[in-house]
């Protein structure tokens, strides 16, 4: 009995050794040979954060760690509730090679998007149409002064003041009244916003040198801009065309001055046509004054508008597509396809939902590790090529010249890797449990 | 002679608990190293350790443009490797120009292009096998544009394309002809084929920019 008793502390004793040794193996681990992570969301819209889990994958030269990516995660699921970005999903992935390479790519697709690698050196994202609203601003506090322009007006109209002695009341409440309804009647919100079809930023290291770089596959999942455009007053305009493959860091600012001049437009007839009617009772009164007050009354407004929407001619939002940061000599990289910074401009607008953050993040080495074969060196991909591989090197004719073409990919197919590792260790739980409580039993 | 009635506080089935408890934890133990073993050696993680030696890819500074399938790709330029099998650069929105053929715009020789087809869609030569003939190709430059119309769109089964290797990717023409290439054919596990279309120049126009 003393020796079962024995052997079983002993086995407790190694088992509880073997899982401090396992819980403990990262904090001893030295500096990884290679290493990479991606990021495809972390945004804030409305003030509602979302972000998605970060995949990191390090090799320390003979194995690869990495966390749990075998979910692709969707963007209502980051974001619940969100009317910014439209259904979709957001890839991302990262790998480390015992080669010193690493490889990641991060961003957003519509629904039936995903991930597509090529073996073990790259990944990208496959697009589905996807809509994505960069923000709405809400003007519907913008209020004019309606008793301020009237005698601001009938100041500027020598001899109106005596003519309107009697019926200024009633023009007053008349034209409060005409401009309360010319404002409501007028939209007064604009949203920003385009449909494309996947962005992505990806990134590779080797040992002595990381390159980054981000696509945007626009809505027919071809290479051409993006339009990012806004709607107002019934109107939609181009404000911005986001270029499928940007420079590095290409900054791009949401200049609203068009923007502020259609929505003037718009409401100069309606202000015009409120002005007429609240003055159309005293127009007898005022005779041939009539025009001149019209105007000044008018002018008075819509200088109260230009006033009330010059925060918009300043930049609302700073886009930067293809944030790249090199460090450490080049061997690390940092890529955002798209980051995305609200500006003080924006606050002015009260109730307002624009988008900020970062789509898309990824990061490469720095790597250590033997260096990357030369090219010429170099074997073709083949881990997940499919089909073109099997080059024979006889019948070509001319041993110049290729006789085989790898050109074909395979969509996602995930690992489960740490799937199944988490698996084996839910049931090494429920066995531990198990000999617990029977040795609990037995030894009552 | 009759069997004693096992009794529960003897010391027998106490030793056979205590046997079967420590079953018990050498098992958890096990799983526990089945796991680890197989977070180490699972393919896929690190599969090609050794093997998946990286592919270099140096970009150019030429695109390629077909209005009629959408294809606006950078051109990047790749080697044949060693067993004589030429693969597009890894990013399928990129595409490849094989480093030892003619330049696009070249008098002679044959430009090969290839580009990589996903079954899942995100590749630039998804659609190639839909080009018609007669459309218009162009090769763009930061000085130039040279222009090709479509002649002919054929498909290969492997073997076909290692058998005419030397017609299809030869550079012993006398006139200039652009050449694209991606797989197709997709069962499900492998592309059967490869998707060709060859295209006669027409002519350039500058791009007017220094």
């Amino acid at each position: 009995m003393h020796t079962s008793r024995l052997g079983l502390r002993t086995g407790a004793i190694v088992g509880a050794a073997s899982l401090a040794a396992l819980a403990a193996a990262p904090a001893f681990a030295a500096d990884p040979d290679s290493q990479a992570s991606a990021q495809s969301l972390n945004l804030t819209v409305a003030g509602q954060n979302g972000v998605s889990q970060t995949v990191t994958a390090t090799n320390d030269g003979t194995t690869q760690s990495k966390n749990d990516a075998s979910t692709i995660p969707t963007i209502a699921g980051v974001l619940p509730q969100n009317n910014a970005v439209g259904a979709g999903v957001a890839p991302q992935d990262a790998g480390a090679n015992s080669d010193g390479t690493s490889w990641a790519c991060a961003g957003i697709a519509g629904t039936g998007g995903g991930l597509v690698h090529t073996g073990n050196t790259s990944c990208n994202i496959n697009g589905a149409p996807l809509t994505l609203a960069l923000g709405s601003v809400d003007l519907g506090h913008v209020v004019l002064d309606p008793h301020g322009a009237l005698s601001t007006g009938i100041a500027q109209v020598p001899g109106a003041s005596t003519l309107l002695s009697t019926g200024l009341t009633s023009l007053q409440d008349d034209l409060v009244g005409q401009v309360d309804d010319a404002i409501s009647s007028s939209p007064l919100s604009l949203t920003l916003g385009g449909t494309l079809s996947a962005i992505e930023a990806t990134c590779r290291a080797t040992p002595t040198s990381a390159t980054g770089s981000t696509h945007l596959v626009d809505s027919q999942g071809g290479s051409a801009n993006t339009p990012i455009t806004a709607d107002v007053a019934g109107q939609k305009l181009t404000l911005l065309d986001l270029p499928a493959n940007p420079p590095a860091n290409t900054h791009l600012v949401t200049n609203l001055s068009t923007v502020v001049s259609t929505l003037e437009s718009a409401l100069r007839t309606q202000l015009d046509n409120a002005v007429g009617g609240a003055l159309q009772p005293v127009g007898a009164l005022l005779d041939t004054l009539l025009p001149q007050l019209h105007q000044a009354i008018l002018d008075q407004l819509l200088g109260q508008l230009q006033s009330a929407l010059k925060p918009l001619q300043d930049n609302v939002l700073d886009v930067t597509l293809n944030k790249q940061v090199s460090s450490e000599s080049g061997r690390k990289i940092d890529v955002t396809a798209l980051d995305l910074q609200v500006l003080p401009a924006a606050a002015a607008f009260t109730g307002s939902s624009l988008v900020s953050g970062q789509l898309g993040h990824v990061t490469c080495g720095s790597n250590a590790g033997r260096p990357a074969a030369p090219q010429a060196q170099a074997k073709p991909v083949t881990a997940k090529h499919h089909g073109g591989g099997s080059a024979n090197s006889g019948s070509g004719g001319g041993s110049g010249v290729p006789t085989a073409v790898d050109a074909g990919l395979a969509g996602e197919q995930h690992h489960h890797t740490a799937l199944y590792a988490g698996l084996g260790g839910l049931i090494a739980a429920g066995a531990a449990g198990t000999a617990f409580v029977y040795r609990r039993n037995a030894l009552k | 002679m009759t069997d004693a009635a096992p009794d529960p506080t003897s010391p027998e089935p106490e030793k056979a608990r205590a046997k079967r408890g420590s079953v018990a934890v050498a098992t958890v133990l096990a799983l526990l190293a089945a796991a680890l073993l197989f977070l180490i050696v699972s393919p896929g993680d690190d599969g090609a350790s050794g093997a998946g030696t990286t592919t270099h890819f140096k970009p150019t500074t030429f695109h390629l443009e077909v209005k009629s399938l959408k294809i606006n790709a950078p051109i990047v330029s790749i080697a044949m490797s060693s067993d004589r099998v030429l693969t597009p650069p890894s990013n399928p929105r990129d595409v490849g120009w094989w480093n030892a053929s003619a330049k696009p715009g070249s008098e002679r020789g044959q430009t090969i292009i290839a580009g990589h087809t996903v079954h899942t869609g995100g590749g630039q030569f998804d659609h190639l096998g839909r080009m018609r003939k007669g459309a218009r190709i162009d090769v763009v430059h930061k000085l130039r544009t040279d222009h090709y119309v479509a002649t002919k769109v054929f498909t290969l089964t492997k073997a076909q394309v290692s058998a005419q290797a030397a017609t299809l990717f030869g550079q012993n023409r006398p006139t200039n002809r652009l050449v694209l290439i991606t797989c197709g054919d997709w069962t499900g596990h492998e592309y059967l084929t490869n998707v060709f279309v060859y295209a006669k120049p027409v002519g350039s126009t500058s791009n007017g920019t220094t």
